[in-house]
C-alpha cells in the first residue's frame, strides 16, 4: 500500500506541533514560545485504509532563513516532494503569516491552508470569510482550533482529498520576490477576508499580565521569586522521591546478590554487574529522576503560559552588557535541569556568536544532577543543631546560583573579548501572547518526552561508566589499584587548589554522569572496591569531615562542583550543537581552568 | 514628510514604517516579522534597553541600538 508524504509548516508558534499531536496521537512536547520544536519530528497516522508519513517542521518566517532551526524547514520543504504540504497559520496575525503562504505558493503546489487559533478570533468577535480565502488563494481552507480539537475531521478529510488527488487546479503561481511587495498582496487580503465587526472586543492578551511581568519595577524581583520557588519546589520535592528510590534499590540490591548467588555466578562477574553497573545505574536514577520529573514539568507550564520570552525580554538589557542574548537566560534555566537540554535550546538563539557563547557557558549552570552535592555542601557550612537549618541552606543555595550566573556572565565576556570578537549581534524576538497552559498534558508530556529520554541517556552512559570504575578500582598493577594510581597523579593538583586527589579523581571518573561524584569521593575515603550503597547517603558529612575536611576544602569544593568540565552527554551535545570537535575542548578547558584559577585565589583569601 | 526615528515614539502611539538602516542579515529578519515600508507599529512598552512594538497582530521585542536606525513617519 502506498504511504502518502504530507508535511507541517508555518510561522514559529502558531501551533503546528499541536495539530501535529492531534494527528498522529503522538505526544511531542508543546510550547507557547517561539522554535519550540528544533528538530523535525516524524509521525504516522490513517485515515480510512489511507497510510499517512506526516513531517512536523521547525517553525519559520520565510523561506529563505537564517537561524539554525529554522533552515532545517527550509531545505527540508525545497529539496522534498510532498503529496501534501499543510501551511498553519495564526488567525490573529494573518497577514504576516500569509508571507510565507505566497513564497510556498511560487514554486509547491498541493497546499491545504490550515487557519488556526479560530476560536480566538470568534471570541473576539471579528469574522473569518473562508469562502473568500479560498477563491483568492485557490486551495483548500480549514478553520481549526487545535487546542480545542475542532475542526480536525474536515482536516483530515481535506488532506484525503488533496493526497487522492481530488484538487486539480492547485498550481505553482507568479508571484513576485520581494517581500515588500509580498507583504502588500498579504495585507490585500487580510483586508479582504478578515471583517471587523463594530462591536469588536479587543482581546488584550499581550497586556494582562505584563503589567506586572513586564513592570519597571516588579518584573526582576516577580521573576527571581518565580524561578525561586520552581527550585524550592524541585528540591525539597525531589528529596521524598529520592529517598523512596533509595530504598527500593537497595531492597532490590539485596534480591539480586541472592540471585546472583542462587544462579552460582562467579564472584568477578557479581561484582561487575552488581557492585559496579548496578551501583552507578541506582546512584543516577536515584539522585537525577526525582528533580527532573518536578522540574521540567513546572518549566513547561512556564513555557506553555507563554512567560518565558517575557524573562529572555527583561533580561536582555543586562546579558547585553556582557555580550550575550536575552535568550541566553532561557537556556541557562533549561541548564538547571539538565545541561545537555540547556544546550539544545540555544538553538534558538538567531545570532552565531551569542548562540555559541550561550552553549559554551551553559556548565556553568548547575545542573539538577549537582544540585544534591550543592546541598549537601550547603549543609557542611552550618551547624546542624542550629535554629531556621533548612532556611539557612535555602540562602546559601540561593548565593551560589548567584554565584553561578556571575560566572557565566563574566565568562560570556570573556569568551566574547578572546574568542568570538567580530561577529555581530542582534536580538529580535516574538513575544506570544498568553495562552492557558493545559496543565495535564504538559505533566505527562514533558515526564515521556524530556525526563525519559534524558534519563534513557544517562543509563547508557552509566553502564559503561559502571564497568570502569569497577575495573579500576579492582584490577591492579604491582599491587596498586588503577584507582590509587589515578589518586596519587592527582594528589600534587589537588592539593594546590585545596582540595585533594581523591577528590579530583572523583571529578574525573565522574564526568560520565555528575551524580556519582559524591559516591566516588566516599568511595576513595573509605577504601572501598565499589561505590557505597545508596541507603547511606545521609551520614556522607559525617565521613567527609572526619576526613580533615575544612571550611576552605568545601568552599574549593563548592566552586569546582560549579566551574568544572561538563559531563559527557553535554560534551557530546556540544559537538553535535556547533558540529565542530574544537568547541567542546574549549567547553571542557575554559570551565576547569576558571574553577581551578578561583580555587588556587582562594589561599590567598581564607586562612 | 517628515522622518523620525523609531525610539521617538511614545507609548501607543502609532506610526508607520519609512526605511530600516540596518545590515542585510538584521534587515531581512526583520522585514520577515513585518519590518518593512508601510507596515503600522505601535510602541506598546520598554524594559531597561529593550523595546517592544506590536506590528502586523504581534509583539516583537527590538534593542535600542537596531531601534534607532528604524525610521518613521506619521
Amino acid at each position: 500500500m502506498k504511504k502518502f508524504n504530507i508535511c507541517l509548516i508555518g510561522n514559529p508558534n502558531v501551533g503546528k506541533s499541536t495539530v501535529f499531536n492531534c494527528l498522529t496521537g503522538l505526544k511531542q512536547h508543546t510550547g507557547n514560545w517561539t522554535g519550540k520544536t528544533v528538530e523535525t519530528a516524524k509521525g504516522n497516522f490513517k485515515i480510512e485504509n489511507y497510510f499517512f508519513e506526516i513531517i512536523d517542521l521547525p517553525g519559520t518566517y520565510s523561506l529563505d532563513a537564517k537561524a539554525k532551526d529554522e533552515n532545517i524547514a527550509c531545505e527540508y520543504i525545497v529539496k522534498n516532494n510532498f503529496d501534501a504540504i499543510i501551511i498553519v497559520v495564526d488567525a490573529n496575525c494573518l497577514s504576516r503569516n500569509l508571507l510565507l503562504v505566497l513564497e510556498i505558493m511560487r514554486f509547491k503546489k498541493n497546499l491545504i491552508l490550515c487557519v488556526n487559533f479560530i476560536d480566538e478570533l470568534k471570541e473576539q468577535n471579528i469574522l473569518f470569510d473562508r469562502h473568500k480565502l479560498k477563491k483568492i488563494l485557490c486551495m483548500p481552507i480549514v478553520e481549526i482550533s487545535a487546542k480545542k480539537k475542532f475542526g480536525l475531521k474536515r482536516l483530515k478529510y481535506e488532506i484525503l482529498k488533496m493526497c487522492l488527488g481530488d484538487y486539480k487546479n492547485n498550481r505553482v503561481i507568479n508571484l513576485p520576490n520581494q517581500i515588500e511587495k509580498l507583504y502588500e498582496i498579504g495585507d490585500l487580503i487580510e483586508k479582504l477576508v478578515v471583517k471587523k465587526n463594530f462591536n469588536v472586543k479587543q482581546k488584550n492578551f499581550f497586556y494582562g499580565w505584563d503589567k506586572i511581568v513586564l513592570n519597571k519595577f516588579f518584573a526582576l524581583p516577580v521573576m527571581f521569586l518565580l524561578l525561586l520557588i520552581i527550585f524550592w519546589l524541585t528540591i525539597f520535592g525531589a528529596n521524598y522521591f529520592s529517598d523512596w528510590l533509595a530504598i527500593l534499590f537497595g531492597e532490590l540490591e539485596i534480591l539480586l546478590r541472592k540471585l546472583f548467588f542462587w544462579l552460582g555466578i562467579n564472584k568477578f562477574l557479581t561484582g561487575l554487574f552488581i557492585d559496579g553497573i548496578y551501583r552507578t545505574l541506582a546512584w543516577i536514577i536515584a539522585v537525577m529522576l526525582p528533580p527532573m520529573a518536578i522540574f521540567f514539568p513546572l518549566f513547561n507550564i512556564l513555557e506553555d503560559f507563554g512567560l518565558l520570552p517575557r524573562i529572555a525580554f527583561n533580561c536582555d538589557g543586562i546579558f547585553k552588557k556582557f555580550n550575550c542574548h536575552g535568550k541566553q537566560v532561557l537556556s541557562m534555566c533549561m541548564g538547571f535541569g539538565c545541561n545537555a537540554a540547556g544546550v539544545v535550546s540555544c538553538r534558538t538563539i538567531n545570532s552565531e556568536r551569542e548562540k555559541l557563547i550561550a552553549i559554551l557557558t551553559n556548565n556553568f549552570t548547575p545542573c539538577n544532577g549537582r544540585f544534591p552535592g550543592l546541598i549537601i555542601l550547603a549543609s557542611m557550612l552550618i551547624n546542624k543543631t542550629k535554629k531556621l537549618f533548612l532556611l539557612k541552606i535555602a540562602v546559601i543555595l540561593a548565593l551560589i546560583i548567584i554565584f553561578s550566573v556571575c560566572m557565566t556572565l563574566i565568562s560570556s565576556k570573556i569568551l566574547a573579548r578572546f574568542f568570538f570578537k567580530d561577529r555581530e549581534s542582534f536580538f529580535i524576538l516574538e513575544l506570544p501572547p498568553y495562552r492557558k497552559p493545559k496543565i495535564f498534558e504538559i505533566i505527562i508530556r514533558s515526564v515521556f518526552d524530556k525526563t525519559l529520554k534524558i534519563l534513557f541517556r544517562a543509563i547508557i552512559i552509566a553502564i559503561p561508566a559502571g564497568i570502569l570504575i569497577w575495573l579500576l578500582a579492582n584490577l591492579k598493577f604491582n599491587s596498586v589499584s588503577f584507582f590509587n594510581f589515578l589518586i596519587n597523579f592527582f594528589d600534587p593538583f589537588g592539593k594546590l587548589i585545596n582540595l585533594d586527589g581523591k577528590i579530583l579523581t572523583a571529578f574525573f571518573l565522574g564526568m560520565p554522569a555528575n551524580e556519582i561524584i559524591f559516591p566516588l569521593i566516599i568511595m576513595a575515603y573509605k577504601n572501598n572496591l565499589t561505590l557505597i550503597p545508596i541507603e547511606n547517603f545521609k551520614n556522607i558529612t559525617y565521613i567527609l569531615k572526619s576526613n580533615g575536611w575544612t571550611i576552605k576544602t568545601i568552599l574549593a569544593m563548592i566552586i569546582f562542583y560549579v566551574n568544572h568540565f561538563p559531563c559527557a552527554t553535554t560534551l557530546l551535545t556540544i559537538k553535535k550543537e556547533t558540529g565542530n570537535i574544537k568547541y567542546m575542548f574549549l567547553a571542557f578547558i575554559f570551565p576547569t581552568l576558571i574553577g581551578f584559577l578561583l580555587c588556587f585565589l582562594l589561599n590567598f583569601f581564607v586562612f | 514628510m517628515l522622518r523620525v526615528k523609531l525610539t521617538e515614539l511614545k507609548k501607543n502611539q502609532t506610526a508607520k514604517i519609512l526605511l530600516v538602516r540596518l545590515d542585510w542579515n538584521l534587515k531581512k529578519r526583520l522585514s520577515e516579522m513585518g519590518f518593512c515600508f508601510g507596515s503600522e507599529i505601535k510602541f506598546i512598552y520598554e524594559f531597561n534597553t529593550t523595546f517592544a512594538y506590536e506590528i502586523k497582530n504581534s509583539l516583537v521585542a527590538l534593542r535600542k541600538e537596531d531601534a534607532e536606525n528604524i525610521f518613521i513617519s506619521f
